[in-house]
């Protein structure tokens, strides 16, 4: 099996697709504003003419190259290309200024490489026993896993907690439009068609991060256009110098993968404790912030190793903690196969393709992101007005080629003016996504553990499980109550 | 815009959203068990508590700018979206997007610049037949998209 997976992966066709995806991925990563969501929103669309593995490739080595895409302009122009490339600015901006931009770009793709691997080690060693465990799960569990990934983004990784709230329950009342799956009944369909299998997915990520993204660049300026450091930047490592920031690399590996697999968090955040680590273990903490190449290592080898973490649970579980992985999840919809805990048995060259193609997009990245970065760098310079209208239109054609309906080109639109209100007042985009695609299956979930309960609402507190997840869900939102208030006092003393 | 007002009526808008689907919800027929309804009540009632609570903290809340930079050219290059979406859902022809992109490329790209001036005109020309070729070879010829 493993063979036929390794052969599949290294025909031609496979190779190629990786090679796209991570071309692009280095490209929208870069670009600031852009990252790996919105790039494989984009993307997505060119996947349904495809076969199941070609298309996950394509996906999978965009999101990986976005991840080390992102510090390329950190790196050039002190602007982060992706949130999860905030941090590297610091160090890598600060050594590039020092005259070693080679020598940021280096470390970066490097650590960018480590990451990746260590995420995929942990996704090939984790993923498996996971959905063997899952197996043994009914519907109240799996209604609790769903709703735990809700609570951990909107506690987690939010600004405003009633807002990030709101915007999860709009996202779950959208995935209540159409036909009921236990009843048959439809729901808010305005007697249009269009509706009657639900709101289309694609339609509504497009319009979400693309649309959206479009007219936040018109509202920056259509004719900005970055202009920073592009010579020189292909340089490697000495011995010395790679042995320098093994440590670094290994905590962010060991953190961006732990973050990556629980839900909500994400390279961001993954990035910067890598970061505050790296630099409470460094012989040499006070040259943070001034070039140290530590502080290049550490959060680039974890947003990297975010990659494979974050595709755990979406492959064992079948749930999506982020919004690319959300995306990503949409894939294997299209393609007729719900991930989880049965895709081992009844897809295994599947799961293995993947877990073999995952390694192979980064070799990928390293191989493209020495040869490349100069391009991308340059890349940068493209005035803002050209990037708009070729995102616009990706877009448009994006939400259309999905099912060959105006209806969605329009509903892309919309979602897409929504969404920017949304950003600009703080509501949260990630937390409405996820609650879209989540919950139908937490409805669904919720609704079959109510019909088989005898207890009612006991089934949720009876079942060991059950009960951890409850748990779990009391406590991150203790610690969010507890964050409110801390918050709330030193707004008080600054005022008082 | 005011960060204030426009809390305030985007809040309200999900509020009143949140009204009307309980009020459609209302309207399903109620099955053994959890219906239909159950699931979109439910939600939308807690959705109008968390309202009101954003609400009245919007209320309370001083008064803060929210950066628009381009708002003219953000609602013309709307209008030209929404123009181009409706020319393209009728007559749907791939012509009618090499129109739109050399319009909104000259009119984001070079504000301000006259027919006259070929060299801008020709860059208009190269960016909208560019990416228009980009989109038949890959969306036309390679999904086999039917424009």
């Amino acid at each position: 099996m493993v063979l036929v997976a390794f052969a599949d992966v290294f025909s031609l066709s496979n190779l190629i697709i990786i090679s796209i995806g991570t071309l692009v991925g280095l490209f929208v990563g870069a670009l600031p504003g852009l990252g790996a969501a919105i790039g494989v929103a984009l993307m997505l669309p060119f996947t349904y003419s495809m076969d199941t593995l070609p298309a996950l490739l394509l996906l999978v080595s965009l999101y990986l190259g976005s991840e080390y895409g992102g510090s390329i302009s950190s790196i050039t122009l002190g602007i982060p290309g992706t949130p999860a490339a905030v941090a590297t600015v610091l160090d890598g901006h600060s050594l590039a200024q020092k005259g070693f931009p080679a020598k940021a770009i280096g470390y970066s793709l490097l650590a960018s490489t480590i990451g990746g691997l260590f995420g995929g080690a942990v996704l090939i060693g984790f993923s498996g026993p996971l959905a063997n465990a899952a197996v043994k799960l009914g519907a109240p569990e799996y209604a609790l896993i769903g709703l735990l990934g809700l609570v951990a983004v909107a506690t987690l990784a939010t600004k405003d907690v009633y807002r990030s709230v709101i915007s999860v329950f709009l996202g779950l009342l959208l995935s209540a439009v159409g036909m009921d799956a236990l009843t048959g009944q439809t729901r808010f369909v305005f007697s249009r068609m269009e509706l009657v299998e639900g709101l289309p997915m694609v339609p509504i990520l497009i319009g979400l991060f693309a649309v959206s993204e479009v007219i936040q660049m018109i509202s920056d300026g259509v004719n900005k256009r970055y202009e920073g450091q592009t010579l020189g930047l292909n340089s490697g490592l000495k011995l010395k110098e790679v042995a320098a920031v093994g440590k670094p690399m290994l905590i962010g590996s060991i953190i961006g993968s732990l973050v990556g697999v629980i839900p909500g968090l994400g390279a961001g955040p993954a990035s910067w404790f890598s970061y505050s680590l790296a630099k409470r273990f460094s012989k040499d903490p006070d040259s943070f912030g001034k070039g140290n190449p530590e502080g290049i290592a550490a959060p680039e080898a974890s947003n990297n190793a975010t990659v494979g973490g974050a595709l755990v649970p979406l492959l064992a579980l079948g749930i999506p903690g982020s919004p690319t992985t959300g995306i990503i999840l949409g894939a294997f919809v299209i393609h007729g196969i719900q991930p989880g805990p049965q895709v081992f048995g009844q897809n295994p060259e599947l799961v293995y393709g993947l877990f073999i193609g995952f390694i192979l997009s980064v070799l990928a990245m390293y191989v493209f992101g020495r040869l490349t970065t100069p391009i991308w760098a340059r890349a940068l310079a493209v005035p803002n007005y050209i990037l708009i209208i070729s995102i616009l239109v990706l877009s448009l054609l994006g939400a259309f080629t999905s099912r060959m309906l105006v209806f969605d080109v329009y509903l892309a639109v919309a979602m897409g003016i929504v969404g920017f209100f949304m950003r600009k007042l703080n509501y949260s985009l990630p937390c409405f996504i996820l609650a879209f695609i989540l919950g139908g299956f937490i409805e669904i979930n919720f609704r079959r553990s109510l019909i088989m309960s005898n207890v009612g609402y006991g089934i949720f507190v009876t079942r060991p499980v059950s009960a951890i997840l409850l748990g779990l869900m009391a406590i991150m939102i203790l610690f969010m109550v507890k964050g409110m208030i801390k918050d709330k006092k030193k707004q008080a003393k600054v005022v008082g | 815009m005011n960060y204030k007002v426009g809390s305030i009526v985007l809040t309200s808008v999900f509020s009143l959203t949140g009204v009307m689907l309980i009020y459609l919800a209302l309207q399903f027929p109620s099955g053994e068990n959890l219906g239909p309804a159950f699931f979109p009540i439910v939600i939308s009632v807690l959705m109008l508590a968390f309202c009101g609570i954003v609400l009245l903290r919007s209320f309370r809340a001083k008064s803060e700018k929210v950066e628009f930079n381009n708002k003219l050219i953000e609602a013309r290059s709307l209008i030209i979206t929404v123009l181009f979406l409706i020319l393209w859902g009728t007559f749907h022809d791939l012509f009618l997007l090499w129109v739109f992109l050399l319009a909104s490329g000259l009119f984001w790209g070079f504000q301000g610049w006259k027919v006259r001036d070929i060299k801008v005109l020709s860059t208009g020309l190269g960016i909208a037949s560019g990416i228009t070729l980009f989109v038949y070879i890959v969306f036309g010829v390679l999904i086999n998209l039917n424009f």
